[in-house]
């Protein structure tokens, strides 16, 4: 190896010492210890690339990113999709599905046989798929896929939910009257706004925990032939969303998540 | 294969946001390209067999969809920086230690393309020379040419102005390797 082919090797070499193992980088390296001019080429490139490093390294990131980045993650991963390996290889085992499918049916069977007895309020474990989602809740839906794909981006994103509603009152969005009692312990990620037909709609999300979400949806229904009803919410479905409505005030409200539909009862307590 | 959105988006989201600002140059379209890369991820990448590749996985992806954007659009000029034919940006740092954030960033910004992409990887030291050929697509000596000679054209923009005559050479002086 001579000095100009060392120089070109070097030019590579990380100023942290990361490639210091590199066989190419530990030839050109060896050079450096035996040739003068090589090696003071090399302290110079070293104190140059330090610099730019640092630099480059120190580049402020948004402060938003981070959170941005993970509600968008949450929100486009439903809870169904995220299988852990453990679990897929449990299901190769023909005698232990069997017998985790006896477990389940017992489970189920217990569930429905706990259904029956509770007082004759729908859920959204025997919700129908939707025919009755009006187009401010479909636009939501649409809404949320492009908050999960990347389209677009919380309009705030915000852990505290109180800033969320400042935000949305500054902008002239509707926000809830109340929040259901289990959501008001929930951190929240962010929300965004859109327009049906002139009319702004709100949308606030807040994190389930591993990795779920679910999404706050609201409406001034004053002048709304078809707003939900006032005392139980009603629940219906669209594709893998599960949705329960219902008004208070003069708002309309939508909370929808993904997968199962125990979540969304157990915030509406 | 199991990872963890948190742990994924903790690990390289901040790299990642710096490659695709330093490519992108705004921050608006560095974020996207950002978000993009980790939805592309979550839609296919969890389909990778080898969780040790997942960051390599991210960079590449974040490339590949800037060039694809690129082609289809018109709102960055390509104004690469040719020694003799730019102007080196305004403030003149010194000596190296002097140089701010913004300087060297900017330095980096001016570059084209061919050489700020290596050079971003390089100086955010997540990638051997090797790694940084995979992730671009390239091979290693011609990463290793690029990174010589992207060195030389910053050295050119961030010369001190003491020193420095208003003749700007045209080929930048024989410091670094010459391309095999």
């Amino acid at each position: 190896m001579n000095q100009s082919e060392a120089k070109f090797i070097l030019g590579a070499y990380r100023p942290s010492g990361r490639d210091a193992g590199d066989p190419q980088m530990t030839a050109a390296l060896e050079l450096t210890r035996t040739d003068a001019d090589l090696d003071a080429w090399f302290q110079s490139e070293l104190t140059f690339d330090s610099t730019l490093a640092r630099e480059v390294q120190s580049t402020p990131v948004p402060p938003t990113l981070r959170a941005d980045l993970l509600a968008g993650l949450r929100l486009s991963t439903p809870a169904a999709e995220t299988e852990s390996p453990r679990s897929r290889g449990w299901f190769r085992s023909p005698w232990l599905a069997l017998a985790a499918s006896v477990v389940l049916l017992a489970a189920i069977a217990g569930y429905w046989l706990d259904l029956v007895n509770r007082k004759s309020a729908p859920t959204a474990s025997n919700q129908t798929t939707s025919d009755h989602l009006e187009g401010w809740q479909t636009g939501a839906i649409e809404m949320l896929a492009s908050l999960g794909d990347g389209r677009t981006r919380f309009d705030k994103a915000s852990p505290d939910v109180a800033a969320l509603k400042s935000w949305l009152q500054d902008h002239n969005a509707p926000t809830p009257v109340s929040l259901p009692g289990p959501i008001r312990n929930l951190s929240s990620l962010g929300c965004k706004t859109l327009t049906w037909h002139g009319r702004p709609v709100s949308i606030i999300c807040f994190d389930l925990g591993n990795d779920k979400a679910v999404h706050l949806v609201v409406i001034d229904h004053r002048g709304l032939p078809d707003a939900p009803p006032e005392n139980s919410p009603r629940y219906e479905s669209r594709g893998a969303w599960i949705t329960a409505s219902w008004s208070e005030g003069d708002r309309s409200m939508m909370l929808l998540t993904k997968g199962d539909p125990r979540d969304l009862e157990k915030l509406l307590l | 294969m199991e990872i963890d959105f948190q742990e994924l988006v903790d690990a390289h989201y901040a790299p990642l946001y710096r490659f695709a600002l330093n490519l992108a140059k705004n921050e608006f379209d560095a974020a996207d390209l950002t978000q993009q890369a980790y939805y592309s991820w979550a839609a296919k990448g969890q389909q990778l067999r080898d969780s040790s590749k997942v960051k390599a996985w991210l960079f590449t992806t974040l490339y590949r969809d800037f060039l694809g954007k690129r082609r289809h659009s018109t709102r960055f000029p390509h104004e690469p920086f040719e020694p003799g034919e730019n102007e080196p940006p305004s403030e003149q740092p010194s000596v190296a230690g002097r140089m701010d954030c913004r300087t060297a960033v900017e330095a980096l910004s001016r570059l084209d393309e061919d050489y700020r992409a290596p050079l971003t990887l390089f100086y955010l030291e997540e990638f051997s020379y090797k790694e940084i050929a995979e992730v671009l697509g390239l091979p290693i000596g011609t990463v290793m040419s690029r990174l010589s000679r992207g060195k030389e054209f910053l050295r050119q923009m961030l010369r001190p102005a003491e020193g420095r005559s208003n003749i700007i050479p045209i080929q930048p002086q024989q410091q670094g390797g010459e391309t095999p």
